[in-house]
């Protein structure tokens, strides 16, 4: 009774807000093209400026270094200090390889939701698309699904387009993303990450370089 | 946070007190005698951060403010906009966000005292009761300084200095975290006890 009520949410309540209509299988790819836009299929670097806020007020702001292989899904990951202090570093290609950690950022489970929020802003979300639809104002909706997680992406044109991410674990937000403004070659130049569960905090991104790496 | 505050206070100064070492006549007698003779430095700065990951280094340019006995402004122009002013027993750290400087309230005041009075120490000359660098005289005008703490030296492996054949002016500061990380920092328009206004310790 509860996955019947969960599915009738996601499929018809919550599209209904934005007033979805399902695609065709045959509009599927034209969909998913939008919605994937942001997602590069080749290899990058990119280094971001981020600012991250957390509760209470705290905020601090970074520099990150990403290198990913969507093809692959392997993510080298560095964060460090506007003064160039290297706090953390690591490889995930299928397992975590943590090469230098501080504290406070030196916790198996930080270096694992790290990759995690990485992977979500660069790469285009894990398992196959299971629905696709249009939204009003010329925009759409794709949503895939692995497992017991969905992320929905959706796209909306207007002055400004803008994608919004939402994961979800068994029907609960764990992460909103929002990405705009998108360079010539795709790559989002500001994105907004809102975690919601097992911690709340936000991170504001902005791209201070991008490079496809085609060896 | 507090260790991690330390250690970001502790990459910024350590380049206004190389200047320093600069003034240094070639031996440790030398330091107490000519260390009151800098009382303040003004500098331009380009930093190079080069990583195994990056193609070509992560370039940022600044400037820097150091005022006798504990005054600091430490200034990124670009890519990211940033100030650390450190005035007295006050710390304080700026970000450019959304067209305005926003204080950062990760610095943390109780490290930056435990910083300040580590450096006053250096100030007089004083390096041999310092817990933080050995200082080494290294051929080719060049100073080595390695972390005396085991936890430090895990963050920072050494700095090394390359003096310019100008007396009392750095020419290079090389930064070593690791194999494949370093931070390089190097300094233009130095001039060293010129009037810097009091305003730029106090306000951004």
């Amino acid at each position: 009774m509860r996955r019947i009520l969960l599915i009738y949410v996601l499929l018809i309540v919550i599209p209904g807000c934005m007033s979805y209509s399902p695609a065709s299988r045959k509009e599927y790819p034209g969909i998913q093209k939008t919605c994937l836009r942001p997602f590069p299929s080749v290899r990058y670097r990119v280094v971001h400026s981020i600012r991250g806020s957390l509760p209470g007020g705290r905020s601090a702001v970074i520099s990150g270094i990403s290198d990913f292989t969507p093809s692959t899904g392997r993510i080298h990951a560095v964060m460090m200090s506007i003064e160039g202090l290297t706090f953390f570093e690591a490889v995930h290609d299928g397992r975590m390889s943590v090469k230098r950690a501080l504290p406070p950022f030196d916790s198996g489970e930080f270096a694992e939701g790290m990759m995690e929020d990485i992977a979500l802003i660069l790469m285009k979300p894990r398992g196959d698309m299971i629905e696709a639809g249009f939204i009003s104002g010329n925009g759409c909706l794709c949503r895939y699904g692995k497992g017991n997680e969905t992320v929905e992406i959706i796209y909306r044109a207007g002055e400004k387009m803008t994608w919004t991410l939402i994961r979800r674990r068994n029907g609960a937000i764990l992460r909103k993303v929002r990405m705009s403004d998108l360079t010539t070659d795709g790559i989002p130049e500001r994105v907004v990450l809102t975690a919601y569960k097992p911690v709340s905090y936000t991170l504001s991104l902005v791209l201070m370089q991008r490079e496809a790496i085609r060896y | 946070m507090r260790a991690q505050s330390r250690r970001i206070i502790l990459h910024c100064m350590v380049v206004p007190i190389l200047f320093f070492l600069c003034a240094w006549g070639g031996n440790r007698s030398d330091i107490k005698k000519t260390a009151g003779t800098i009382s303040s430095i003004s500098a331009v700065f380009t930093q190079k951060k080069m990583l195994k990951i990056l193609s070509k280094p992560l370039v940022s340019k600044g400037k820097l403010y150091y005022q006798k006995p504990s005054s600091l402004r430490w200034e990124y122009e670009s890519p990211v906009k940033s100030i650390l002013i450190m005035h007295g027993s006050t710390v304080k750290r700026y970000i450019w966000h959304n067209g305005k400087m926003i204080e950062d309230s990760s610095a943390q005041i109780q490290s930056m005292q435990v910083v300040m009075n580590e450096i006053s120490g250096w100030f007089r000359g004083d390096f041999e009761s310092t817990k933080t660098f050995a200082a080494t005289v290294k051929p080719g005008r060049m100073i080595e300084l390695v972390p005396k703490e085991k936890g430090l030296m895990k963050i920072i492996q050494k700095i090394s200095v390359k003096l310019s054949t100008k007396p009392g002016v750095i020419e290079r500061v090389t930064i070593t975290e690791g194999l494949d990380s370093l931070t390089i920092l190097e300094f233009t328009n130095v001039l060293l006890n010129k009037t810097i206004p009091a305003s730029l310790f106090q306000k951004i």
